[in-house]
């Protein structure tokens, strides 16, 4: 039950910044107003949990227990969901996904526009639950982090670079490429044109 | 033979006549009323609120219901409530004390929450509603401070509607020794922060000694099933520091 508290808990802010978010933008509100009633269970497998994202009039909720009728099911694995989120691909083609929906697909279609044209401010909602200054020093810091890491992965990718073509020779360089198909596509340009040539002979021939 | 023997019952740790608790426990919320969120916040580090939503959202509440929030004092749970209830239903804020009423009634109020919120001095043992009035009947924190707690259970049954539920969410049991040495002590600190912000220790130490004379889950979940109530179950919280109970009329 201390999982189900936690889980309630941490739908708590999500909730708050989805409905912030709804509260701003009026065609939003419009959008989920002719939803209303509606329920989108998700049910998570590996880690194992199920939430509720259920449709009021001007606002959404999200619950971890529910008990009235659901209009729609998604099931899958945490990892298959997420990866649906980061490509905003559509709930209604699933192919290719370890993902199942069940019900009535066009809410959840409707739903995900809803919230896929969301733009939330993450720090500006965490900033009412843990105040402002953690919340600028954590996102100083994430940054920071992300910066460091971007610059890291590219300083890691040229180095592995020179040593494949200068250090080891194992792959040649971009001008011995580029060289390398140039002359590709003149040989093919010529036997090309020997073809036609060859054509042109052929017909005389006959 | 003349029996002078007067029926008592625990206030705390103490004996006291039953006739007096009403008015000891009202003298306690009386005191507290005006920074009893504020006192929560620190007690709790917060942590009551979101016992609060997941309380309600075992609830099972829904558009159109009616709703009694017992002992609601300053209006959590009617807030919480009267938004899924919408205007078709209707929350009842009942409490027997009037400066709590006061303060949540001015508090719903401040918020301008939509949907019809009403305002009850009531007494838990005796509900002034009629029989099958509310789908859903909710006492937080509110119960061990009844002085007969089984006539309040049973009231509470006359008055919520066959197929409803009722909700108790109150301190409990841990059931880790390692919980429950931790809570212990830190609860001990509850008087001292109600010197520091209300210069009222004794509320506080009621309020501590009143969780540990509480009875712990099992025997509330009996008290229950001998109110009348069918399919009672228990959710621990926070390892039975809390424990919601949820009874239904069948």
């Amino acid at each position: 039950m201390s999982f189900a508290l936690l889980q309630s808990a941490m739908l708590l802010p999500l909730e708050l910044a989805i409905n912030s978010m709804l509260a701003l933008d009026a065609g939003s509100r419009q959008s989920l107003a002719k939803l209303a009633g509606n329920t989108l269970a998700v049910r998570v497998r590996q880690p194992e949990f199920t939430f509720y994202l259920c449709v009021d009039a001007s606002k959404l909720r999200l619950t971890s227990h529910y008990e009235g009728p659901v209009t729609t099911t998604l099931l899958g694995s945490a990892s298959a969901l997420a990866g649906v989120l980061v490509k905003r691909a559509a709930l209604t083609n699933l192919q290719g996904t370890t993902l199942e929906l069940r019900g009535d697909t066009g809410f959840a279609q409707s739903l995900q526009n809803l919230l896929l044209d969301l733009h939330i401010d993450w720090e500006f909602h965490l900033s009412r639950v843990l105040g402002d200054v953690p919340v600028q020093l954590l996102a100083d810091g994430a940054h920071k982090s992300q910066a460091y890491l971007q610059l890291t992965a590219q300083r890691i990718r040229q180095d592995v670079e020179t040593f494949l073509h200068d250090e080891s020779a194992l792959l040649p360089a971009a001008g011995e490429l580029e060289k390398f198909y140039s002359e590709v596509q003149a040989l093919v340009l010529r036997l090309d044109r020997l073809d036609v040539h060859l054509q042109n002979l052929t017909n005389h021939k006959v | 033979m003349n029996d002078n023997k007067q029926d008592t019952t625990h206030f705390g740790y103490r004996e006291v006549p039953v006739a007096e608790k009403v008015s000891l426990v009202g003298q306690v919320f009386h005191s507290v009323a005006g920074k009893y969120d504020l006192m929560n916040d620190l007690m709790s580090l917060g942590t009551h609120r979101l016992i609060k939503r997941f309380t309600v959202e075992l609830s099972a509440v829904r558009s159109g219901h009616y709703v009694l929030d017992l002992a609601g004092g300053t209006g959590d749970f009617s807030l919480l409530f009267a938004p899924l209830v919408g205007n078709e239903g209707q929350v009842v804020l009942a409490d027997i004390n009037e400066s709590m009423v006061r303060v949540g009634r001015d508090r719903i109020i401040d918020a301008g929450v939509p949907g019809p919120i009403a305002f009850s001095l009531a007494n838990a043992e005796c509900l002034p509603f009629a029989d099958n009035s509310f789908d859903c009947i909710c006492i937080a924190y509110g119960l061990r401070n009844v002085t007969n707690k089984e006539a309040a259970l049973r009231s509470m049954h006359r008055t919520c509607k066959p197929g409803g539920r009722v909700l108790v969410l109150e301190f409990s049991k841990p059931r880790n020794q390692l919980v429950g040495k931790a809570y212990d002590l830190y609860s001990k600190l509850w008087p001292r922060a109600g010197k520091l912000v209300l210069n009222d220790s004794a509320s506080y130490q009621y309020l501590v000694e009143s969780i540990r004379m509480h009875p712990d889950q099992e025997t509330l979940k009996q008290m229950m099933l001998d109110a009348g109530f069918a399919r009672c179950e228990y959710h621990d919280v926070m390892g039975g520091i809390c424990a919601i109970h949820i009874g239904h009329k069948s």
